[in-house]
């Protein structure tokens, strides 16, 4: 995992529970979406001074997490 | 192959895991990796016929003993998801026929017809056909043997539940 960034492969997260996310976290960072490759690779500049943004972009992930599998089931 | 999750990296609170495709199925991937969102930051991976889930415990100060305790709680985990989704795979249709059963009955659509053929339907809540609310005396009365009520001033006789008969007079 890198610090700023975080890479959801295609196969294995949905894009709505990405999308959902986007616009969740958009108060704590600026985030920006690279669509290319395998995954969707998110790229967390600006966080909110109050956060570390390695912990931003690992809650953004399991945000992501969550709702891939709620939307699984 | 191992049939059993690979630990990949374990070291820098950070733990890597490997997972064959075919010995776990994504669902069950999801339902341990959702399981440990709680404890741990978890990112899934694919790369050929591997899964790999990469999770960094929330606690900073984890060792890497500790990381190894969460891989096993992580395979335990994941053993209890593939048996939960066997036992519902196995219980699907029972299930259905039980939960179908349920909301046909809550819908009326399985009323016994002994209710529906019911010859009083077009009985008046004040109609008493049993005759329950007949007042009990009257209903006795009918009979000739409800004994007259005695008023406040009649002469009455002693029975036997009173004090025999027993009549104080001036000499005692």
């Amino acid at each position: 995992m890198s610090d700023s960034s975080r890479a959801f492969n295609k196969k294995l997260y949905t894009l709505a529970a990405l999308e959902e996310a986007l616009e969740l976290y958009a108060d704590f960072a600026t985030m920006k979406l690279d669509r290319s490759g395998d995954a969707w690779t998110v790229t967390f500049t600006d966080v909110d001074e109050d956060f570390e943004p390695d912990i931003i972009a690992s809650e953004f992930a399991n945000y992501v997490l969550a709702g891939t599998v709620q939307r699984s089931r | 192959m191992t049939a059993a999750p690979e630990i990949i990296t374990a070291n820098a609170g950070k733990l890597v895991v490997r997972l064959h495709k075919t010995l776990y199925p994504l669902d069950v991937i999801y339902g341990a990796a959702y399981i440990f969102i709680e404890k741990a930051y978890v990112l899934l991976g694919r790369e050929g016929e591997n899964y790999f889930v990469e999770m960094a415990a929330k606690d900073a100060s984890i060792t890497e003993a500790g990381l190894r305790v969460i891989a096993g709680e992580f395979s335990n985990e994941l053993l209890s998801q593939a048996l939960r989704r066997r036992i519902t795979k196995e219980n699907k249709n029972i299930l259905e026929t039980i939960v179908s059963q349920a909301l046909a009955g809550a819908t009326g659509a399985m009323v016994p017809s002994a209710f529906e053929d019911d010859e009083d339907d077009d009985l008046d809540f004040l109609d008493d056909p049993l005759g329950i609310a007949v007042p009990w005396e009257e209903r006795f009365k009918k009979r000739g043997t409800a004994p007259a009520k005695p008023g406040p001033d009649a002469e009455r006789i002693p029975g036997p539940g009173d004090s025999g008969g027993f009549k104080p007079t001036e000499e005692g």
